[in-house]
Parts: structure tokens; C-alpha cells; sequence
């Protein structure tokens, strides 16, 4: 079984201990154990706990139910609730926050080893699944660029095509001995490379990047042909 | 055979200069800015070897060739395009082009392929 670190939210202090030792004896540690819901955002953010065992009532202002969904919605981190209420106001209002369980007490040690274990293996479901969408979503975003890059470069290819034609016209009827005559080679030799590169943006069929900067990336035209040799 | 060639791009630029640069070359030049000024003027003439532009407002020059195959098989066209992965190669191929020159394309390559298109003419006309 996989072990957790998880932050306890009770306000009767016997109780928590107690929830402590079994959660102990399960092989868990436990992040912390507060009394507040308030109290319990702020731990929640501060050790980033993988699950949170919620009780209902609490001290203070803010009840449980209310401090599952500001941590649900802040931090997104997994919340059971470990409670002695079942009334179906409650459990209405608590099913809005989207929890991991719903542990009644008095509790079966049992019963919160399967909890823990189930909210631990769709929390890690969920963050893989999180991760697939924001993996896709940059491919597509990048897949977008790049076709924009190569609309471009269609718009870029024409006026080089006349560009590049009258160049080697007038090279064709120059004397090599005139002085424009080495300057015209290189403004030639100029818009044969920016055709080179025209043409490999062209042919990216799938993109490979290199730093740029500090932390940003920057797709690498030279190695992201479509043509080159997959790298081992 | 009259050395007559056709050109066909929807910018002016482009056409001014493969006019400039064939006609040098001791071609005579027709243009046309699309595929329907193309098939029109070749109702009135002759050109045996062309130059075709893929993206061409209307009918694009895939179309075209395939006309121009159809009603006059003796001709050669070469593609001439900005976007190679829009049209590949083997669609130019099936659509009757005999080369393909992406843009922007060595007017040295495209003369030695007009070059070696009337030759190829010239011999047909002997058999």
C-alpha cells in the first residue's frame, strides 16, 4: 500500500490522537493535526499534505465542508470527510466539494485504510489525467504555431521568388569586374538563405525545442525538420 | 517549333521576371495571372512547356494541368509552388506535372528545365 502524508482536521484532540496512532500503525505519517478550518487552509498550503482527513464541526467560524472546498479549489488536494454526520443536509452540501470519502464515525480502522487507499489511487488517476490534457493542449497549441509558420512562409516564398529571379538576372548581365557585382552575390546569397529557411519551417513535421533564455523554449528550426533521422 | 512558353502566377512581380529571364533567354513569354486566363489564351495559342503557380485564385494549377494534359497531351508543365506540404509530389505527378520547383526556385534550374523540355519536344517531332 502506498503510504501518504496527511493532515488531520478534528477538534476533539482525544480523538485526533487517535486517528494518529491508527493512521500510524498503517504506515501514513502525519503532516499535522489542527482544529480550525481556517487553520487548516493554511496547512494545507504551507505542507501540501496528500490527503486531508476532515471533520465536519469544528472550531471557529468555518466548518468543514467549507474549508474541503476552499482546499479543493485552492490546492486541489484529496479530502475525506471523517465525521459523525449524516444528515442529508450536510451530505448535500458536502457532495459540492467533491470529496475523495465520506468516513462515518465511529469509524472502523478498516474502513479508513480502504478510504485512504481508494482517494489516494483516483488522486493519482486524476493528476496523470491532468497532465495528459496539458500535454495535448501544448501540442496543440504548438501544432497551431506551426501551421501559422508555414502560412507565413507561403506569404515569404512569393516575393523571395521575384527577389531571388531578379537577382540572378541582373548577376546574368553583370560584368564580374563591376563593383556592384560582389554585392549583388551577397544580397542573392542572402535570400537563398532565407528561402533555406522558409523551406525547413516548411517540412517541420514534428518539433523539437531548445532553451531560449532563461526558462523559455523556442522551437529549433534545425533540428525540428520532419526529414532529419529520428535521435536514439 | 516556336520557342513559346507559358507562365502562369498570380503576382505581377513574379511574372514580370520569369518574362525578363526567359525572353534572355531567347524564349517567347505569355503570361497569365490564373488558371482561367490560362486555359483561355491557350484557345488562341500554342505554348508547348509551362509554368504553373499551385495557389492560384479559382481553379487551382492541379486543376489546371489536368485540363491542359487532357485537351493538349503534347505539353509540358512544371509546378511551381510556395507551399510544398500542401501539394506533394506524387499529386503533381498523377495531375501530369513533369517537375516540381518550390519557391523560391533557382531560375537557372527552371531555364535548364525549359531547355530540356523543348529538346524532349524536338525529338517527339521527329518520330
Amino acid at each position: 500500500m502506498e503510504k501518504a502524508n496527511i493532515l488531520i482536521v478534528e477538534d476533539e484532540n482525544i480523538i485526533a490522537y487517535e486517528i494518529k496512532l491508527c493512521l500510524q500503525k498503517m504506515g501514513h505519517t502525519v503532516a499535522a493535526i489542527v482544529n480550525q478550518g481556517e487553520e487548516a487552509i493554511k496547512k494545507a498550503e504551507e505542507l501540501s499534505p496528500n490527503i486531508i482527513l476532515m471533520d465536519i464541526q469544528l472550531r471557529g467560524k468555518m466548518d468543514g465542508i467549507e474549508a474541503a472546498d476552499i482546499i479543493q479549489s485552492r490546492f486541489g488536494i484529496p479530502v475525506i470527510f471523517l465525521t459523525a454526520f449524516h444528515d442529508d443536509e450536510r451530505l448535500e452540501r458536502a457532495k459540492i466539494t467533491r470529496p475523495y470519502g465520506y468516513v462515518l464515525k465511529p469509524y472502523e480502522q478498516r474502513e479508513l485504510k480502504i478510504a485512504i487507499e481508494m482517494a489516494l489511487y483516483v488522486a493519482e488517476m486524476e493528476a496523470w489525467r491532468k497532465q495528459a490534457e496539458e500535454k495535448l493542449r501544448e501540442q496543440e497549441k504548438f501544432q497551431g504555431v506551426l501551421e501559422m509558420a508555414g502560412a507565413v512562409c507561403h506569404e515569404l516564398n512569393q516575393p523571395l521568388q521575384s527577389a531571388s529571379g531578379f537577382s540572378e538576372l541582373l548577376l546574368l548581365d553583370m560584368d564580374a569586374s563591376d563593383p556592384n557585382y560582389e554585392n549583388l552575390k551577397k544580397i542573392k546569397a542572402g535570400i537563398e538563405r532565407i528561402g533555406e529557411l522558409t523551406r525547413k519551417i516548411m517540412t517541420i513535421t514534428r518539433y523539437r525545442s531548445k532553451p531560449y533564455l532563461k526558462n523559455g523554449k523556442i522551437i529549433d528550426i534545425e533540428r525540428a525538420s520532419g526529414h532529419e533521422e529520428e535521435e536514439g | 517549333m516556336e520557342k513559346q512558353l507559358l507562365v502562369v502566377d498570380d503576382e505581377q512581380h513574379i511574372l514580370d521576371m520569369y518574362e525578363q529571364v526567359f525572353s534572355r533567354a531567347g524564349y517567347m513569354v505569355r503570361t497569365a495571372k490564373s488558371a482561367e486566363e490560362a486555359l483561355e489564351l491557350l484557345q488562341k495559342e500554342r505554348c508547348w512547356v509551362m509554368f504553373l503557380d499551385l495557389n492560384l485564385p479559382g481553379m487551382n494549377g492541379i486543376e489546371l494541368c489536368r485540363r491542359i494534359r487532357k485537351d493538349y497531351p503534347m505539353t509540358i508543365p512544371y509546378s511551381v509552388t510556395g507551399y510544398a506540404s500542401l501539394y506533394d509530389l506524387n499529386e503533381c505527378r498523377e495531375a501530369g506535372f513533369e517537375d516540381y520547383f518550390v519557391k523560391p526556385a533557382s531560375m537557372s534550374d527552371m531555364l535548364e528545365a525549359a531547355e530540356h523540355a523543348f529538346k524532349k519536344l524536338q525529338r517527339w517531332k521527329k518520330r
